[in-house]
């Protein structure tokens, strides 16, 4: 019961609470970078596509959001 | 906390950044290939569309001159344009638009045969005539053409920077102040 209790509050612990805020923000600052350069990209085609990978920056926003979505309080 | 709220802001100046200083201050070359299969934002298809025929090979020639127009996405200083063609008729003869008109420069450079392929280059070591949209234009003339014999498989576009100077940025603000 005691290891049990132990490993709640390492679950439930601010470190963790941390790092999901760190990949909540990760998710926000991906969104608007992935909104703002795609419309770079539909501006100016090649203009971004050429130095980085849209779709993979879009792949890494869902799996942030995913991973990164605050536990209900 | 405070630090982790400024993380979003700092992932978008770190990727628009990037974008920012590879268009405006890096130096170096690029390379763009096409199998003509898909658009790619560097290569229209080849041109007058009816002089040339889509197929499951690549482009086939009909007619010839056809040209192909490249859209330069940074500064250049020189571009060279290479093309995979398979070949069963005489040799083709690759040159660039070097001004308004029909002003073309062709290549001296002989044709290179790599398994079943010929391989043909234009190196335009100094880029002095840029069509409106930084498009480069490129001829392909092949005298004598049979038609069906000329067959292009691929384009690969070379690109030279050049170094970001202080009279580019004028010129190009210029070109948008008139």
């Amino acid at each position: 019961m005691e290891l049990k209790r132990k490993l709640m509050m390492a679950f439930n612990s601010a470190p963790m609470t941390n790092t999901r805020t760190v990949l909540g923000e990760l998710a926000v600052g991906l969104s608007i970078s992935w909104a703002l350069l795609f419309l770079l990209e539909i501006l100016r085609s090649g203009l971004v596509s050429l130095y980085l990978d849209l779709n993979l920056i879009l792949a890494i926003t869902i799996l942030s959001w995913l991973t990164g979505a605050r536990p209900r309080q | 906390m405070r630090y982790i709220r400024r993380m979003r802001w700092f992932v978008l100046v770190l990727l628009a950044g990037y974008v920012a200083w590879q268009s405006v201050i890096a130096s170096g070359s690029l390379e763009a290939v096409t199998d003509f299969r898909e658009r790619t934002p560097y290569f229209d298809v080849l041109l007058p569309a009816g002089r040339v025929e889509r197929s499951e090979q690549g482009i086939i020639l009909n007619q010839e001159p056809v040209y192909i127009d490249v859209r330069l996405p940074v500064r250049a200083k020189s571009a060279a344009l290479e093309l995979k063609v398979d070949s069963s008729s005489a040799p083709l003869k690759l040159g660039i638009q070097t001004g308004e008109g029909f002003n073309f420069e062709f290549s001296g450079l002989p044709a290179e045969t790599v398994g079943e392929f010929t391989l043909y280059r234009y190196d335009a070591l100094d880029l002095t005539y840029v069509r409106p949209g930084h498009k480069l234009r490129f001829i392909i003339s092949a005298p004598g053409l049979v038609t069906d014999s000329v067959v292009v498989k691929q384009a690969t576009i070379s690109v030279k920077r050049a170094p970001a100077s202080l009279s580019w940025w004028q010129e190009q603000f210029m070109r948008l102040w008139n």
